[in-house]
């Protein structure tokens, strides 16, 4: 008979507790940020996006081997009559494969490549999802190395 | 309310309609006043639903739809519902599937014939009111029953028969707590309970005795239990049976058993607050009106606790919901019924 | 495997239902199919391999700094531990030795996620079990410590922060004092929560006494972790085999004592992982206080070639131990890599432990479990 009683009183009082609580943070203003009219301020480092710099990219391909899923693609060739000169006649970046994990940035000599705080991009099919930083048929001319 | 307005519509219309047909003509308005009344009050909860659960989180709730806090939320949400497709499960049992939203809906607006909201705005006088609206309300068992049973679909089922075996057992404890009230009021109409309890807040049934506070608190969580709402929605767990017994229904159907809970609880609500609460006597109150508008604010704040409680508590299980009506309810009930009963002879 | 069997068969036979994959309270995509008489729960079968990504395949196929990321991917909600567990993996293997300031950074940023992921433990559990209010906070306390992770390494969930031989980057101005004021915030939040759950009569009217694991079950199944210690068993990787400089810490491993009802049921595990978020602030107190100063990486080649052999490093996650079985043949890229998670193991539990209670109690003792199907499948 006790523990009934006990048990009863228990739950009203625990109830109650729990009531308090809630009406505590129903008079508490809300944390949301209305999107897009408010924005939240992203910190420097952070890792929205990858974009590249081709004026001071030395056309090493680092960034391509140390990349686990393969999705950056850059094709070099060599000028026919100096041979110091190089130059660069593809340099795609695919979006769909890219995980964000800034192991192509780390051992960049130049810091061509970098992460960029720009999260909202917009892909409507497939075949936009590969960024060429190089149009067809251009050639940029690689950097010297340091 | 219907020789009111016979009285004040019949004569000049006497010469065009026979008084049977104009007695249909004003029955048939009538529901849908008391329809358009449910309506109104239920997209206005589905708001303040929205809004509270949205504050008590940390959120912000509709904001866009219609400017100010999203006002326009429900009405857009019922637009939304009445245009979707019409999915009948295959292997569903058909006319019991289309049948039993409106035995629901029908059960909850069928409350609100004997409700009186002032001293003379009621539709029905019934002399056995409290008795009427007990008996009615029940029929949304079978409705709900019918809902899992046709829906072919086993969580259904399981939902429906939880839900049936709740809604049935606990009439007992909030019969016995509206008893409490009938012996005080010695009148099982509502509008004598009400009058019973003129005169100032002290006269409130609420503040009687110990007693009638303890059946207030029973009929109020006993209420909980009847409209299936949380911490007593295992039919509609939705962690676990994913709707209960309305998984399987969309669109107008669905918001036919949406707009029957919310009629429920506003139902429920205001039978509180008649039986307990004063009904339409407020401070400072006398006339009908003014009446009417205490007795829905009082309702609205029952209705208010009744959410509070929804977004704070975990839900029940099954046994453990029959555990607290056999158990808990009914004894403290029947404890409530003697004790009035006998501080009223003294 | 039990077939479906159709609907003519219920009042007499038993009904045979299928939970998920899709289902609100299968954290992540899992099949249970449950065989129920009535309410009560005669079978559970789960159904794993939903979310199978290969990981330990793709491990042969790029370096070991290139796998990295893919520990991330493993248990989402604890990533910075994972991250952790692998590194340690293959420090020893290459036998290089982390500087002291990152060992620092290291035991803040896994206690971070530690607490973390007990958080979003927290919020599902209340869902789970209809209280829909505590998601909310959980969730609201988890952005602190994801703003401080994205301070630190530029991202909110996936960090790949920690790298062998010490951190990416040293932690940048302005962490500790914000991490001070997050640890400030939250310590007061965990006492509201007691008092909107744990206390909670209907609460513990859900969980005490259900599910019970007894400890000599847990040991023979092989789980470990809260669930473990829930059962009694005061088991911790940090204190019993300690890394990281974890011993040079003062703090206490909570184990369950069954004060609500039996040792080793579902209020046991709820409430070690309660106890153990404040652990976790004590913790990142006292690391944030005596942090050295210091480089915070080690010597570590670009392209790392360990000698040929094999190790088996087993770190203490919020889910349980994540033990990294590294076969190494002197190349740059693994030769076998074999994860082993604590989900597994809790999951694996399930079925003993669920037989007997009701169709509402499975989804009570599946949410104490904490099991996190990406982990449970890689």
């Amino acid at each position: 008979m006790r523990t009934y009683l006990k048990d009863i009183c228990l739950a009203v009082i625990t109830v109650l507790q729990s009531m308090r609580v809630t009406l505590h943070y129903l008079f508490r203003p809300s944390i949301t940020l209305q999107y897009p009219d408010e924005k939240w301020q992203l910190p420097e480092r952070s890792r929205s996006s990858l974009a590249v710099d081709l004026d001071i990219c030395t056309a090493c391909k680092i960034c391509q081997l140390s990349c686990p899923v393969e999705c950056i693609s850059i094709d070099v060739e060599r000028d026919p009559q100096d041979k110091k000169k190089r130059y660069m006649t593809r340099f795609d970046i695919d979006f769909s494969k890219c995980m964000l994990c800034s192991l192509c940035c780390d051992p960049c000599p130049s810091g061509a490549i970098h992460m960029t705080p720009i999260y909202e991009r917009v892909f409507s099919s497939r075949d936009e999802m590969v960024s060429h930083f190089i149009k067809e048929g251009e050639r940029i001319k690689a950097a010297a190395e340091k | 309310m219907l020789t009111l307005i016979k009285e004040i519509i019949y004569p000049p219309v006497s010469g065009f309609l026979p008084e049977s047909l104009l007695l249909i003509v004003i029955m048939f308005a009538l529901a849908g006043l008391v329809f358009a009344f449910i309506l109104l009050a239920v997209l206005f909860f589905t708001w303040m639903e929205r809004k509270v659960s949205a504050h008590i989180q940390s959120r912000l709730g509709p904001m866009y739809t219609g400017g100010w806090h999203g006002w326009m939320q429900p009405l857009a949400d019922g637009i939304k519902l009445l245009t979707k497709e019409d999915i009948v499960p295959a292997g569903a049992d058909r006319a019991l599937f289309i049948l039993a939203p409106f035995l629901v809906l029908g059960s909850a607006f069928a409350v609100y014939v004997a409700l009186p909201l002032g001293g003379r705005l009621f539709l029905a006088d019934l002399n056995i009111g409290i008795y009427y609206i007990l008996a009615i309300s029940s029929l949304g068992a079978v409705g709900i029953i019918m809902a899992g049973w046709a829906s072919n679909n086993k969580w259904s089922l399981l939902g429906a028969m939880r839900s049936a075996a709740q809604i049935v057992s606990y009439e007992v404890p909030v019969a016995l707590c509206i008893l409490t009230v009938v012996v005080i009021a010695s009148s099982l109409s509502l509008r004598e309970i009400v009058e019973a309890q003129a005169g100032g807040i002290y006269r409130w049934f609420i503040f009687r005795n110990p007693f009638t506070f303890l059946a207030f608190g029973i009929y109020f969580l006993g209420s909980l239990a009847e409209v299936n709402r949380n911490p007593f929605d295992m039919s509609e767990a939705e962690s676990e049976l994913v709707a209960g017994f309305h998984t399987e229904y969309s669109g107008i159907r669905f918001s036919l058993f949406f707009l029957a809970e919310y009629a429920n609880m506003l139902a429920v609500s205001l039978i509180a607050a008649i039986l307990f609460l004063g009904g339409w006597y407020g401070p400072l109150v006398d006339s009908e009106i003014p009446g009417a508008l205490v007795l829905i604010l009082k309702a609205l704040f029952l209705v208010f606790v009744q959410m509070w409680l929804r977004f704070t508590l975990p839900r029940l299980r099954v046994d453990q919901l029959m555990h607290v009506c056999w158990k808990v309810f009914v004894p403290l009930a029947f404890l409530s019924l003697i004790g009035a009963s006998v501080l009223e002879l003294v | 495997m039990e077939e479906l069997r159709p609907l003519d068969d219920i009042g007499e036979e038993d009904l045979v239902i299928s939970m998920g994959p899709q289902h609100p309270s299968t954290h992540g995509v899992l099949r249970l199919v449950l065989k129920t008489r009535g309410e009560v729960v005669l079978q559970v079968t789960p159904h794993v391999g939903y979310l199978h990504r290969a990981l330990e395949k793709i491990a042969e196929r790029v370096n070991y700094a290139q796998f990295m990321p893919y520990t991330d991917r493993l248990d989402y909600v604890a990533a910075m531990n994972c991250n952790l567990a692998y590194a340690r993996a293959v420090e020893k293997l290459l036998g290089v030795e982390v500087p002291p300031r990152a060992d620092f950074i290291r035991v803040i940023m896994a206690e971070l996620n530690r607490i973390a992921s007990h958080l979003i433990f927290f919020a599902t559990y209340g869902l789970d079990l209809g209280s829909l209010t505590p998601f909310f906070y959980g969730f609201r306390e988890r952005e602190g410590i994801l703003d401080l992770f994205e301070m630190a390494s530029g991202m909110r969930l996936t960090y790949n922060y920690i790298k062998i031989g010490g951190v990416w980057k040293d932690l940048p101005p302005g962490f500790v004092d914000k991490a001070y004021e997050f640890l400030d915030y939250f310590l007061p939040r965990l006492d509201e929560y007691d008092r909107i759950l744990t206390d909670n009569k209907i609460f513990i009217g859900r969980t005490a006494g259900i599910g019970i694991l007894p400890a000599d079950m847990a040991i023979e199944y092989g789980v470990t972790g809260p669930n473990l210690r829930g059962a009694g068993v005061a088991w911790d990787i940090r204190k019993d085999e300690p890394y990281c400089g974890y011993d040079q810490f003062d703090f206490e491993v909570p184990v369950g004592k069954g004060e609500m009802g039996k040792l080793g049921d579902c209020w046991d595990r709820y409430v070690v992982r309660m106890q153990e978020m404040r652990e976790s602030c004590r913790l990142i107190r006292q690391a944030l206080d005596r942090l050295p100063d210091g480089p915070t990486m080690g010597r570590v080649a670009r392209v790392m070639r360990p000698k040929a052999g094999e190790v088996y490093v087993r770190s203490e996650n919020p889910r349980g131990e994540l033990g990294f079985f590294l076969i190494s043949n002197g190349s740059a890229k693994p030769y076998r890599l074999k994860i082993r998670t604590g989900s597994f193991t809790a999951l694996s539990v399930l079925p003993e432990i669920a037989k007997g209670w009701m169709v509402a109690d499975v989804c009570a003792i599946f949410g104490s479990l904490d099991v996190i199907s990406p982990e449970v499948d890689r």
